[in-house]
């Protein structure tokens, strides 16, 4: 068979003087333009002039200030990820930041810059999934006689296209929440990653449902290729089996921790539904090439059966126990069949910044745990790993306790606690001329605060001050805290200074610090 | 969840229970042991998530109205917002982001004790123009107020009452 085969493939751009919108994404090559994951090469610290070129012991780290410590760190992120140095150079930075990091760690105290390279790393890893897809996807396009021979079922490979760049926006979104913790401190910093975290999390879980569909868009590709199944059946079964696909992405839509906690613990299920799709596919392919043999090249269907043992491995990629008993294709004479065990593939690196970030408190242990869970890992698996024991005991679970969990944290259903905006709705023009805008929308800043509760049970007397607090007093405080400090000041202030008022303002009241998006109705 | 701890139940007496554990008769008493402690500090050391730096200041005005030292309080929470922002102390001339910092310790010292206290006791101009002068104020490198009985203080905090000529 004919196909272009890898991420070389030609695009057939042009031909007819206008691209698909299929065709213009895959040239725009978005990962490029808005992903930039390291920070240029910076300048050269004279403090780290041994750290750059020698290993350095734990006396020198010992001897550096809190600030030296973290400039060295941050230096040596850098140097690390900057492909133009001798390999040698770049080993000798991840050593030297292994020391200095046991050293922050001795101080008891998060470094900034390594708070902020672990959720770098979840971004990439988001993003380098994207990448591989796109691979997938860019093949796809370019084969006009499968799927793309009739707009019906190239209108499939469109919308993956679309949810594989919301997959890649969403993971590059998390960079501006770095950027401004780069600037924030403390506990308003760990919030801000913790939102960039979620985000690499949504990207993450999207990626993990598009990877089997992918897989099963390729099988229809290569099926649509030859005269086995009727176009009527072929678009009935993508358009049920999507439904799927597209119920997670609705549910990531709004980038809600829980609503992603509880989309990632749906996947193992959808996945499940998904491979059987597959599986009857390849029967159906089989029963037809049985009574249509007179009218096929043989040899054609049984490169098609062959290519779908291949793909059949993405289904089996992802371990929880009820996924890998799926029954795997029954090909005759197909031994690649077990070449498709279930395989883990994240790297050390990516399950380092997952205890980190739950060390901080940037991401919840469950949510931790949904990450590891949806990538494959099972708890046996992390008992190999020194991820806190909370998250080894909640993947001992199953991904449904997990979800139950979340929403009994707030309360299930509609008796959710309500969400306030910690940034005055009512001021939102005000805001958005200082920056608040797109990623940093107003709307992405509220609160869950359960004070219909509490009102009820404590009604007047000591709690008369903290229900107080929202909306009416809170609103008022942050507004007069604001235009009183603008004033002094005699200029506007910057995103940076108004997260760190409104945090400190939270802080006093003992307010949890942990942002989640505005839920309407 | 913290905010539900702290917030619930008779918070007032179970600070001022902490607080004589520690061997102080009142809030007041024990916060004065540590000038230039920030409340947020101060609420940590009385519980960790259980005890609110609002809530503290909220005590000390409680107590500050009780014993008519209004003043007193007032300068006692400007030297721990002083402390809070310029933790290395004064550097004149104040560079941008040293201002940014003490206009908002000055904004959120204002606020706060006029909005959820209700002192209404400012003169508003006079305040603003305190903190005017405040900010292009020629003191030595790391300067910092050491209490509330500090002389840059008491006359700060006076020209804010309105109580002296500008």
């Amino acid at each position: 068979m004919d196909l272009p085969v890898g991420n070389g493939a030609v695009m057939p751009a042009g031909a007819q003087g206008q691209r698909s919108p299929t065709e213009s994404f895959l040239l725009a090559d978005p990962w490029h333009a808005g992903t930039s994951l390291s920070e240029g090469s910076g300048g050269h610290l004279p403090i780290v002039g041994d750290a750059e070129t020698q290993c350095i012991g734990e006396a020198f780290a010992r001897d550096l200030g809190d600030e030296a410590l973290e400039q060295t760190i941050e230096y040596l992120i850098q140097r690390r990820d900057r492909t133009d140095l001798a390999p040698t150079d770049r080993e000798v930075a991840i050593e030297n930041l292994a020391v200095l990091a046991a050293e922050s760690a001795r101080r008891g105290r998060s470094t900034g810059a390594l708070d902020r390279d672990a959720v770098r790393t979840l971004i990439r890893d988001a993003t380098t999934g994207a990448q591989e897809l796109a691979g997938v996807l860019q093949q796809l396009a370019g084969s006009r006689d499968g799927l793309r021979n009739h707009p019906v079922t190239e209108r499939f490979l469109e919308q993956a296209v679309d949810r594989l760049i919301w997959v890649v926006d969403t993971a590059s979104a998390g960079n501006s929440y770095i950027e401004l913790a780069t600037s924030a401190s403390g506990q308003s910093s760990i919030a801000l990653l913790g939102m960039a975290a979620t985000r690499a999390q949504a990207a993450r879980v999207g990626l993990s449902i598009l990877q089997p569909w992918c897989a099963f868009l390729q099988l229809h590709d290569r099926v649509a290729m030859l005269p086995l199944l009727q176009l009527e059946y072929r678009y009935r079964v993508l358009d049920r089996e999507q439904r799927s696909v597209q119920a997670v992405f609705t549910q990531l839509a709004g980038l809600d921790p829980d609503e992603i906690t509880m989309a990632s613990a749906s996947v193992p299920g959808r996945v499940a539904v998904l491979a059987t799709a597959f599986d009857e596919m390849i029967a159906e392919i089989e029963r037809a090439e049985e009574t249509q043999r007179w009218a096929l090249r043989v040899q054609l269907v049984a490169e098609v059966l062959t290519f779908a043992v291949g793909l059949r491995g993405l289904f089996a990629m992802r371990g929880p126990p009820s996924a890998m008993s799926f029954p795997m294709p029954a090909i005759a004479g197909a031994s690649g069949g077990a070449a498709t065990m279930s395989q883990v593939v994240v790297s050390a690196e990516w399950i380092a910044a997952i205890r980190h970030l739950v060390e901080i408190g940037a991401i919840s242990a469950v949510g931790a745990a949904e990450a590891l869970r949806v990538r494959g890992f099972t708890s046996a698996m992390a008992q190999a790993t020194d991820l806190p024991q909370l998250v080894k005991d909640l993947l001992g679970e199953s991904p449904t306790t997990d979800a139950m969990k979340v929403t009994n944290t707030t309360g299930a259903g509609a008796a959710r606690a309500p969400r306030h905006h910690v940034l005055p709705q009512e001021k939102r023009k005000f805001f958005e001329e200082r920056g608040f805008k797109g990623d940093l929308d107003i709307d992405n800043f509220t609160v869950e605060l359960e004070t219909a509760h509490h009102q009820a049970q404590h009604g007047g007397g000591n709690w008369k001050m903290a229900k107080k607090h929202w909306p009416g007093e809170w609103n008022q405080l942050v507004k007069d805290r604001l235009e009183n400090a603008e004033k002094k000041l005699r200029r506007r202030m910057t995103v940076a200074e108004i997260m760190k008022e409104i945090t400190g303002l939270m802080k006093e009241r003992e307010i949890p610090i942990r942002f989640v998006p505005y839920r309407r109705g | 969840m913290s905010y539900e701890k702290t917030w619930s139940g008779d918070w007032h007496g179970r600070i001022l229970e902490r607080v004589q554990q520690r061997g102080f008769e009142t809030v007041t008493q024990y916060a004065s042991d540590r000038p230039g402690v920030s409340l947020i500090a101060l609420a940590d050391e009385l519980g960790s998530g259980e005890v609110a730096a609002t809530q503290i200041r909220s005590l000390l005005v409680e107590e500050a109205i009780r014993t008519h030292t209004i003043p007193h309080v007032l300068r006692d929470q400007l030297v721990r917002e002083l402390h809070y922002a310029l933790p290395d102390g004064w550097k004149y001339p104040l560079d941008d982001e040293a201002r940014s910092e003490v206009a908002r310790a000055l904004a959120r010292w204002e606020t706060e004790l006029q909005i959820t206290h209700h002192l209404d006791c400012f003169n508003d101009e006079m305040t603003f123009k305190a903190g005017q002068d405040l900010m292009d104020a020629d003191f030595p490198t790391g300067w910092l107020p050491e209490g509330p009985e500090d002389p840059v203080i008491i006359t700060f905090v006076d020209r804010c009452l309105g109580r002296m000529p500008s």
